[in-house]
């Protein structure tokens, strides 16, 4: 009994639900024995790695699906030993590089450089290659960016590979040129709305379309989301009608909490107690850049125009640092920011 | 003053000048003459021109004080005064009331003879003063202890008698020297009784009572408030060789207004105060800042609470400019009453009287102080804190070390105090007992190993682990070379000494070792000490005796005993070095002391196990200052006790660089023109223009704490410091920044917030005020946001170390931000860095999500992210719902849902719970489920076979690539699981059971690291 986020997700490019133009481009890829390298972007949620799995099995057919866990482990020159995890397929590997944090480049450098070498198994004349999928890879180290340039070029005859990423701004153009970018942008509130309700019809539960809006307007249009909190809502309360309400995740809740404190009074001893927030949340592995967003959106509901401009100025400042391990610092630096700027506000606004 | 005095009373101005006259020769006549305690004694030697009231004014004061006090007139104050002086010379002051301290510490050294005090602690001696130093001093010194201890035991009665006289004393002194209530009829005075008999009301009193008194004749500088420039103008009034202040004790309180609390402790330390930390019995002053460090107003400190508590012993100073009119009154009673080449410093007492003479008719600023009147306590024998005269008849060393040691008074004092043995003539102490010690009769010897302790009782300090060191070797062959009986569990082969370099430990094992009548045999760093060195060399040594040649009579076999210095230094050349000692020490047959400077060393730990574990402290900076101070005058120098202080302090307590400074500054002194035979000295001031020469660099002591607080702080007025203060202030931060680069950003970032705080609190009224403190804190934020990125950048994967230094810079702008241009306070402990522990436990929680997104992988696509922010909340909803059904758990649905994602157990009842936000949620942990319904399951869960336990497993023995089954082929894996189901079970098992370990240990680690690093 899977969730229903993933019991009906789509297999086939002719199943996605939108982005219609992209399925096609994909479909008419996938005929031509010429597969460039491929660099999919756009926000968590949109549908990237469906779109990917739909593609590969449009290439390879239902051997794709047949994937096992797999591990390799091997070592740094500083004698570290690493082990990466990937989902191997007889015609395709996926990894990702990031989570070996800073020795991510020994992984492209090695693993990835391995792999890349390596006759497919599984010899198809259609599709002389394999495929490399390699998730994250805006969190990749600009160092491990740039160890991928050289292995794109040089092992195309038997590999191609597939960049999946959030932010194409944190890929460096070099990889960027070498791939055909294709951008899964977010669905739109409508469009989740649509796919929420006829989830619903599978399940046999109605979704009321007030709510089935509200769901995708809450989940910052992200499908994945979206369906998981509507089954959550479905948990809930089996009889989905439009008194129900969306129910929100427990650090998003959070997040609205912390807001609260931090506009309810603007003080170093707030900045403290606002540290200790920031510090729950990273500790419950939110990334930096989640709690950014979703904080300066709450914060921004208490402002006003003129405001709004300083304080998206400062989020995406900070947010732009937060690179390295110390994100907590940034993340105040922002906190602090906001609390001067908004104190002012208060103070015009009210004498 | 003076002033008014000659206008006043033409006697009062001659008389100054004629007793200091008086005085001096007759401080040459008479040298050891001295710290008489009862009345009868001669002059004081303090006497230079400071002695105390003399005994005639002394008496009729009392007369005058007694019974019909209130009639006195002023006037016959002044004339009194005159007599006392005019009798000076023929009947020398006596010394009738020692300030408390003093007595007690006169006493106690009446017959300090005796050497055994050496270890014995005395508590009686600090019990009225905690953290005053002198009480340290005190502590250190046993011998003077011993004695007070002994006699406050013996006569209690006695005690507390002398106790009372003294205190009597000082009331009848403050009516003698400030028109004091009891005494006056005046208008006036009717306010100083009210001052006297209510405290509280001190503070608003003495602003108008030098008004009403004779307003014309204010001083030009009232101390309450002259222009700020008066500060610089006092301040350079008096070089380096005034002694205004010696022999008063000073504390200050709260911020000053003018200069910052080091330049005003240095003001008073030139001028031959004592600045302590804490107000005692023993302190004179209390300078008084502006307000608190943290905004409060001055008076509710509790230094001045406690302060006010004894009138009679501490008197307050409003504000340093009353300080520095202190100091220029006492300044002019010395230029007046000593001729001017007078050499010794002389002590303030003498001058007390007209000061006292002239205090009721001027409209005396100081009048306030003198309600609880400090001159009158500190008349008499307020001796210098260093005298340790022990005879009645020794002088106070220090001041007295200018004259020709004819009867030397130096070394009696020095008997009394750490040469506890040479009753005689000074002489160099290291006598040629160490045979590889430098010929200590050598002119050309290093100081430190000429006045090489060459007794075990002249070791200063650590007079415990000495001790204990001499019982264990003296015991040794006892508890080990017995054949009669087996050595004890918790006796020891070896011992280790261990602290930081220079104060003693290699000194203390040899004559240890000596005492004990054993030959030493030293191995140190400069031999190799590899385990085949050791074998060799140490092999056949450790069960032999030495053969000595010499004379029969002497000609007894001595034990051995092996002294390994420099242990935590055996490195990388010396193989296994450690390692082979330790079993050496194992078997020895002659005691072995090791000998480290950091005990916590990785290498010196596991040696410590079986050793006998010594640890040597620091000696205090004053007991330094004291051998610093006798040495200086076998070597001919005069030593200012502050600036011995200063030394001891700039040298970081070690003893060695200390003598090796002093040699430095001698010889230094000695290439200059200088007659032969004239003698050197060394004074607080010079010593402080030049002390960049002679410090260990400071920052290298600084812990990182306080470099974190010197940072955040800043200086105080720093807006008003020059241009070339501030750039060396900013460099005195960047250094400190230094002390532990690594962490010096972390602990910045922890604490400079209350920085601010404690300023958005306290300071900031307005809203304006409140804004621009706001402003600062996203400032600072800013800063050490910027301090982040650069952090990151050297540490991160190009490692751009040359940008540490301006992260470096960086970190002093985020507290000098902080701190404001004035310098902020940072209340309380710095905290230790939070970060370390979150981001561990941030790590901690990244890797526990990596596995569940491993073991998710099996039918999710999704990153990390989106399964702690989307994935886990609904799934807890969902299996939350399931559990708890109203009509009983669905354990099926629930246990097939795990086996399609992958997830096992654990990953649902321990991993997830580590993700849930919020402190009110806990009903939606999995762990709150009745334990009957969890158990149940565990039991269902367990009876079927499951996915997640051979990946479980296979995580657990990750070396061997276990494949694992997904979707697709779900059957053919059935079998392989079924195989391995039993070594999986016991394997996940084990695992879980580490892992709760691990949780439960964690949070307790996390609570100890800063405890222990603090």
């Amino acid at each position: 009994m899977a969730l229903w986020v993933d019991k009906h997700r789509p297999k086939a490019l002719q199943a996605l639900d939108y982005h219609s133009e992209i399925s096609e481009r994909l479909e008419s890829m996938s005929n031509t024995s010429s597969l460039p390298h491929l660099f999919f972007f756009g926000p968590s949620g949109a549908g990237k790695k469906t779109r990917i799995q739909a593609l590969l099995k449009q290439l390879f057919g239902p051997t794709v699906l047949k994937t096992r866990l797999d591990s390799r482990t091997f070592e740094t020159p500083t004698k570290r030993k690493i082990e990466i995890n990937m989902i191997t397929s007889s015609v395709h590997i996926e990894l990702n590089p990031s989570d070996a944090g800073n020795y991510d480049r020994y992984i492209v450098q090695n693993v990835i450089k391995e792999i890349a070498q390596n006759h497919p198994l599984i010899q198809n004349k259609n599709v002389p290659f394999k495929v490399l999928v390699i998730n994250e890879v805006d969190k990749l180290s600009k160092q491990a960016q740039a160890g991928l340039r050289r292995t794109m070029e040089k092992y195309t005859s038997v590999c191609r590979i597939i960049l999946v990423g959030c932010n194409q701004s944190k890929v460096i153009d070099p990889l960027k040129s070498r791939c055909l970018g294709i951008r899964v942008s977010a669905p739109t509130v409508d469009e989740i709305a649509s796919v929420l309700i006829s989830t619903g019809q599978k399940e046999n539960v109605s979704v009321p379309p007030t709510l089935a809006s509200q769901i995708a307007t809450l989940s910052g249009r992200n499908l994945r989301r979206a369906l998981l909190m509507l089954e959550s809502a479905h948990t809930q309360n089996p009889a989905l009608d439009s008194t129900v309400k969306a129910p929100r995740c427990d650090w998003e809740e959070y997040i609205v909490k912390l807001a609260g404190e931090i506009t309810g009074e603007q003080s170093p001893q707030k900045l403290l107690q606002a540290r200790e927030m920031l510090y729950e949340l990273l500790i419950n592995c939110i990334p930096s850049s989640v709690i950014m967003k979703s904080l300066t959106i709450e914060l921004l509901k208490n402002c006003d125009d003129s405001l709004k401009v300083e304080v998206v100025k400062w989020a995406t400042f900070y947010e732009g640092r937060m690179n390295g391990g110390k994100e907590i610092f940034h993340l105040e630096a922002f906190v602090a920011k906001f609390m001067a700027l908004y104190k002012e506000y208060l103070t015009n606004l009210f004498g | 003053m003076m002033k008014f005095l000659t206008k006043k009373g033409d006697g009062a101005k001659k008389t100054s000048p004629f007793a200091s006259k008086a005085t001096s020769p007759e401080k040459r006549k008479v040298p050891p003459s001295s710290s008489l305690s009862s009345s009868e004694s001669p002059t004081k030697a303090t006497a230079a021109g400071s002695s105390p009231s003399p005994s005639p004014a002394k008496k009729k004061v009392k007369v005058g004080a007694s019974p019909n006090e209130n009639k006195r007139p002023e006037q016959e104050t002044v004339d009194m005064t005159l007599d006392a002086s005019d009798d000076e010379d023929l009947l020398p002051p006596s010394k009738p009331k020692p300030k408390p301290k003093a007595t007690r510490k006169s006493i106690g050294n009446d017959g300090s003879d005796s050497d055994d005090g050496d270890f014995q602690l005395d508590d009686d001696a600090a019990q009225d003063d905690d953290d005053d130093d002198f009480s340290d001093e005190e502590d250190l010194l046993p011998p003077s202890k011993s004695k007070s201890k002994s006699k406050s035991s013996k006569s209690p009665k006695k005690a507390a008698k002398k106790k009372k006289a003294v205190i009597d004393d000082s009331d009848t002194d403050d009516e003698v020297l400030v028109v004091s209530p009891k005494k006056q009829k005046p208008p006036t005075t009717v306010d100083l009784s009210a001052e006297v008999s209510s405290p509280p009301k001190k503070k608003a009193t003495p602003k108008t009572t030098p008004k009403k008194r004779t307003p014309a004749k204010k001083s030009p500088k009232k101390p309450t408030g002259p222009p700020p420039k008066a500060t610089s103008l006092e301040m350079s009034r008096f070089d380096g060789s005034s002694r205004a202040l010696e022999n008063y004790t000073f504390v200050f309180t709260g911020v000053l207004g003018s200069m910052s609390r080091d330049d005003a402790e240095d003001y008073v330390k030139i001028h031959g105060g004592r600045v302590t930390t804490g107000v005692s019995g023993k302190t004179s002053y209390l300078v008084m800042g502006t307000e608190l460090e943290d905004g409060r107003p001055t008076v509710e400190g509790s230094k001045y609470k406690k302060a006010h508590a004894q009138p009679e012993k501490t008197a307050l100073l409003e504000s340093e400019y009353e300080l520095f009119a202190l100091t220029k009154m006492l300044h002019e009673k010395v230029e007046g009453s000593t001729p001017a080449p007078a050499p010794a410093p002389a002590p303030a007492p003498a001058k007390a009287n007209p000061y006292a003479a002239s205090k009721p008719a001027v409209a005396n600023p100081y009048a306030k102080p003198a309600v609880a009147n400090p001159y009158a306590s500190s008349k008499p024998a307020v001796t210098n804190p260093y005298a340790q005269t022990s005879k009645p008849a020794a002088t106070n060393p220090y001041t007295q070390t200018s004259k020709p040691a004819a009867a030397n008074p130096y070394s009696q004092s020095s008997s009394s105090s750490t040469f506890t043995s040479n009753s005689g003539p000074p002489k160099p102490t290291g006598a040629p007992t160490g045979g590889g010690r430098a010929n200590v009769n050598d002119r050309n010897a290093l100081w430190a190993d000429k006045y090489a302790p060459s007794d075990i009782k002249h070791i200063l300090g650590n007079g415990g682990s000495v001790k204990k060191l001499t019982m264990w070797i003296n015991s040794w062959e006892d508890t080990f070379n017995n054949p009669n009986r087996k050595p004890g569990k918790d006796s020891r082969r070896a011992a280790l000494l261990s602290g930081p370099p220079g104060i003693g430990k290699t000194t203390t094992a040899t004559l240890v070792s000596e005492f004990c009548d054993r030959h030493v045999l030293e191995l140190n760093a400069s031999d190799a000490r590899g385990k085949k060195d050791l074998e060799a060399a140490l092999g056949d040594v450790l069960g032999s005796q030495v053969l000595s040649f010499a004379p029969v009579a002497k000609k007894k076999k001595k034990k051995r005993v092996l002294i390994m210095d420099e242990v935590d230094g055996m490195g990388a050349g010396d193989r296994q070095g450690m390692a082979e000692l330790i079993k050496l020490i194992k078997q020895s047959k002659i005691p072995i002391i090791c000998i480290c400077n950091d005990r916590s060393s990785q290498k010196v730990r596991s040696l410590a196990n079986s050793c006998l574990d010594l640890k040597f402290m620091r000696p205090t900076k004053t007991v330094i200052a004291r051998r610093a101070v006798e040495i200086g005058y076998h070597e001919n120098m005069d030593i200012e006790p502050n600036a011995a202080e200063a030394l001891a302090e700039s040298c970081g307590n070690d003893i060695r660089q200390v003598m090796n400074a002093l040699q430095m500054w001698a010889t230094k002194a000695k290439g200059k023109d200088k007659a032969p035979g004239e003698r050197i000295s060394l004074k607080y001031k010079e010593f402080k223009d030049r002390s960049g020469e002679i410090g260990k660099d400071e920052m290298l002591r600084v812990s990182m704490f306080d470099a974190g607080k010197m940072i955040m702080e800043g200086m105080r007025g720093f807006s008003d410091k020059s241009e070339a203060d501030k750039r060396l202030h900013f460099f005195k931060r960047n250094d400190a920044f230094f002390t532990d680069y690594g962490m010096m950003g972390l602990l910045v970032h922890q604490n400079y917030p209350k920085v601010v705080a404690q300023q958005y609190t306290n300071q900031a009224k307005t809203t304006e005020e409140k804004q621009v403190v706001a402003n600062r804190l996203a400032d600072a934020t800013a800063a050490m946001s910027d301090f982040g990125v650069l952090e990151d950048m050297v540490r991160g994967g190009d490692q751009h170390w040359e940008l540490l230094t301006s992260a470096a810079a960086l970190c002093v702008q985020t507290g000098s931000i902080a701190g404001g241009p004035n310098g902020g306070f940072l209340p309380g402990f710095p905290e230790f860095p939070g970060w370390l522990g979150k981001n561990s436990s941030k790590g901690k929680h990244d890797r526990l999500l990596g596995e569940l997104q491993h073991h998710m992988n099996v039918c999710v696509n999704a990153s990390m992210t989106e399964i702690r922010s989307s994935y886990i909340p609904a799934f807890r909803a969902k299996i939350m719902k399931l559990m708890k059904h109203p009509e009983g758990p669905k354990m099926e649905e629930v246990i097939s849902m795990m086996d399609e994602y992958g997830l096992s157990r654990e990953d649902i009842f321990e991993t997830m719970d580590e993700f849930c936000m919020g402190k009110n949620n806990d009903n939606q942990k999995f762990a709150n489920i009745d334990s009957k319904v969890k158990s149940a399951f565990t039991r269902q869960y367990n009876s079927g076979v499951h996915k997640s336990q051979a990946l479980v497993a296979e995580q657990g023995v990750s070396a061997k690539k276990k494949k694992k089954k997904v979707k697709g082929e779900a059957g053919d894996g059935e079998d392989d699981e079924e195989e391995s189901d039993g070594e999986d079970e016991e394997d996940s098992e084990a695992m879980l059971k580490a892992f709760g370990k691990k949780k439960k240990k964690a949070p307790a680690k996390k609570k100890a690291k800063p405890k222990a690093k603090k």
